[in-house]
């Protein structure tokens, strides 16, 4: 398992855990990001958030902040 | 007197909420942008009368958000007969876990699948027939942006409403947390009576989130949803708000995959390809200095050119009662400062206020705003806030009070905060005007520039200063709608409304302004107010004294000042005002800075409160002096 922001761009990632603060919780599961989902990161950079895609959620997109990234597990599917 | 029934219409933001109500209303309102207040209309269905309320979008009812806390407070005490739950298709399954928690509150219900064009496109197929058995209640597809359903929709709700009373389904959780939420019910059932939602929606809360539960209940339910919440706890190793939100979120991904069909496209919409682009680390910036270039130059350019058409016949004018000085001293000024008003409105405001109301208004509609705040973020993590607060921030070139408003979308206080204190620097349509206007007079539009970015630079310190005191910031999340193509005829409506709301805000202000600073220098009070800021602007900015009462009417509205300063130095253009070029900047700083409107200030107490609203003005006064200060240093004024 590796972190959102670690894992590499354009592959089909599993959401395995989210170690955050309830607010980040209820502000992901909102956007709806929930354990269990598969995400593809579409593009990271230095600085600034990271941009992906929720597969149950087709046409939208979502940014994270970097630290948010950091505390989210992730596992390639 | 007859019991007017209330529909309200209650979905996730961007889902298209507002246009519906704009459509259903006869369009009284603009369906450009996000809702942030709530929104209401008397409409009238099949010979009767409804009150429609449009209120602010949100993701859930697990109030993270101030405007979140707004909807579900209505949603619990209001008056509401009927809601409508539009439901975004293109997001079908995250929109679905807001239906399920509506289907818990209870109250009578239909949902609205709108965006039928859109998924479509992306070869998606929803069966409205089988969503409506699972859900019970009625399901109407709509297309709101072409007014396609909404007919329909208006006749289910006038069914619904006078027909007999049908409760919505329940979607049952797993059944061990159904056994937990019995033991909740006796407690909460003799308290829910003065609330709209049933005891289920309580229950569920009281174990999910017990933070958003009416203090009764919360009170009631303590010890057992204590209980409970550990012993869930134990068991599934995580909390219960994400044990809860899960069960929730595979009820909604279960009816999603059961209702919706996805054929596959060979390739992708040729708008996603576009999207690429923008959102693209290096074209995307690219895009993004081009754009705000193009944004302030098309202002500046489309502004000019409409104010010199205007300025001759308005010039004409004068002339009609010029004799009048000769017969009636008081009557000349009274008229004459109607007159100064009235160029305030037409020829100086309006040519810059159309163009730029027009262009935020078509991007806002695009979505391009959202991928500014992505591309923008890391830059503005550097003055202590998220790139979310920018779409705050844009808006507020605008007006600071949709800004002020637009701050409940950011989810913690302290982003709240700052953002508020920082949108009264953010130059809202009357201070670009005042800068434009005075920057065409005088110094062209490469001294505007370089003032817009002195004020970027302004508010870059001041939130750097902010975020220092405030804790720090929680992670962002930013939803990236789909972009849309723009359209120029919801922007133009748009525009024509915010026009129409100015014209009828600002003229009693301009020409009632004008009126009232001919009275003072007509009887020459004009010297005292004059004297109250004398230490600052003449003392230290070495302006002339007599533009100090021109402050006093910039407190009401910025565009004030320039009517007021031609006024105060008794010259009838502003080119003409006996002002250096210098002397221009450091007036144009000290005015764009020096205090939010007197609008601006009244929200913020509201929004915020008196303290943040006072401290606000204060260091808006002391930047603005401190600004003003350093251009005459640096010009020589």
């Amino acid at each position: 398992m590796t972190t959102l922001l670690d894992a590499p761009d354009n592959i089909v990632l599993k959401i395995k855990e989210i170690i955050a603060g309830d607010t980040a919780k209820i502000k992901l599961s909102n956007l709806g990001l929930n354990i269990g989902d598969n995400v593809i990161k579409i593009r990271s950079k230095k600085s600034g958030p990271v941009l992906l895609h929720n597969e149950s959620n087709a046409i939208s997109k979502l940014a994270i902040g970097k630290g948010l990234a950091e505390k989210i597990g992730v596992e390639e599917v | 007197m007859r019991d007017i029934k209330t529909i309200a219409l209650i979905g996730q933001p961007n889902s298209g909420k507002s246009t519906i109500f704009s459509v259903m209303s006869d369009i009284k309102t603009s369906a450009s942008g996000s809702t942030y207040e709530q929104k209401k209309s008397l409409i009238n269905i099949f010979g009767e009368k409804f009150n429609l309320v449009d209120l602010p979008g949100i993701y859930s009812l697990n109030s993270s958000q101030n405007s979140e806390e707004l909807t579900l407070d209505y949603l619990l005490k209001g008056k509401v007969d009927l809601i409508i739950n539009v439901v975004d298709g293109t997001l079908l399954a995250r929109s679905l876990e807001l239906t399920v928690e509506l289907l818990e509150l209870g109250l009578p219900m239909i949902v609205a699948v709108n965006m039928e064009d859109i998924f479509s496109n992306y070869g998606i197929t929803i069966d409205y027939k089988k969503l409506q058995e699972i859900l019970n209640v009625p399901v109407i597809p709509t297309q709101a942006l072409f007014g396609k359903g909404i007919k329909n929709l208006t006749e289910h709700c006038y069914k619904r409403i006078k027909g007999k009373s049908i409760a919505p389904g329940t979607l049952d959780y797993t059944h061990h947390f159904e056994m937990h939420l019995q033991k909740l019910y006796p407690v909460i059932e003799p308290l829910k009576e003065k609330y709209n939602a049933k005891t289920r929606f309580f229950a569920i809360k009281a174990i999910e989130n017990p933070k958003v539960l009416p203090q009764d209940i919360r009170e009631a339910v303590s010890d057992i949803s204590s209980g409970i919440r550990r012993e869930l706890e134990e068991e599934h190793g995580k909390d219960t708000f994400e044990t809860v939100s899960y069960e929730r979120h595979h009820l909604a991904m279960k009816m999603a995959e059961d209702i919706s069909v996805i054929s596959n496209r060979r390739s992708k919409p040729f708008i996603e390809k576009i999207d690429n682009l923008l959102l693209h680390p290096v074209f995307g910036n690219f895009f993004l200095v081009i754009f705000f270039f193009l944004y302030f130059l098309s202002i500046f350019v489309v502004g000019d050119f409409l104010a010199g058409l205007l300025e001759s016949p308005l010039e004409n004018l004068a002339t009609y009662f010029q004799g009048l000085k000769e017969v009636n001293e008081f009557a000349w000024f009274s008229v004459n400062g109607a007159y100064q008003g009235l160029i305030g409105v037409v020829g100086i405001v309006l040519p810059y206020f159309l163009p730029l109301v027009f262009l935020t208004s078509l991007f806002e509609d695009t979505g391009y705003l959202s991928r500014i705040a992505f591309l923008i973020d890391g830059l503005m993590h550097r003055v202590g806030l998220h790139g979310k607060s920018v779409v705050s921030f844009i808006l507020g070139l605008g007006c600071a009070i949709p800004a002020i408003y637009a701050t409940r979308m950011l989810e913690d206080k302290r982003d709240r905060v700052i953002s508020a204190m920082l949108i009264p620097f953010v130059p809202c349509s009357a201070r670009i005007t005042v800068i434009f206007a005075l920057a065409a007079a005088f110094t062209g539009p490469i001294w505007a520039m370089v003032i817009f970015l002195y004020i970027l630079l302004v508010i870059a310190i001041v939130g750097k200063v902010l975020s220092k005191f405030l804790s720090e910031p929680t992670g962002m999340v930013l939803e990236i709608p789909r972009l849309r193509k723009p359209l120029l005829k919801s922007s133009a409506k748009s525009t024509w409304l915010k026009t129409k709301d100015f014209i009828r805000e600002a003229t009693i202000f301009l020409i009632g302004g004008g009126v009232f600073l001919g009275w003072v220098e007509y009887f020459g009070v004009a010297q005292f107010l004059d004297a109250a800021f004398a230490p600052i602007l003449h003392a230290i900015l070495g302006l002339p004294e007599q533009l100090g009462s021109t402050l006093i009417f910039g407190f009401w509205r910025k565009e004030l000042i320039l009517v007021m300063a031609n006024q105060a130095l008794n010259v009838s253009t502003l080119s003409a005002l006996p002002l250096t070029n210098a002397q221009v900047i450091v007036f144009v700083i000290f005015v764009a800075l020096y205090f939010p409107c007197f609008t601006t200030f009244v929200v913020i107490v509201k929004e915020f409160s008196w303290k943040i609203a006072t401290y606000s003005g204060i260091l808006a006064l002391a930047i603005a002096t401190i600004s003003a200060f350093l251009f005459k240093i640096i010009l020589g004024a």
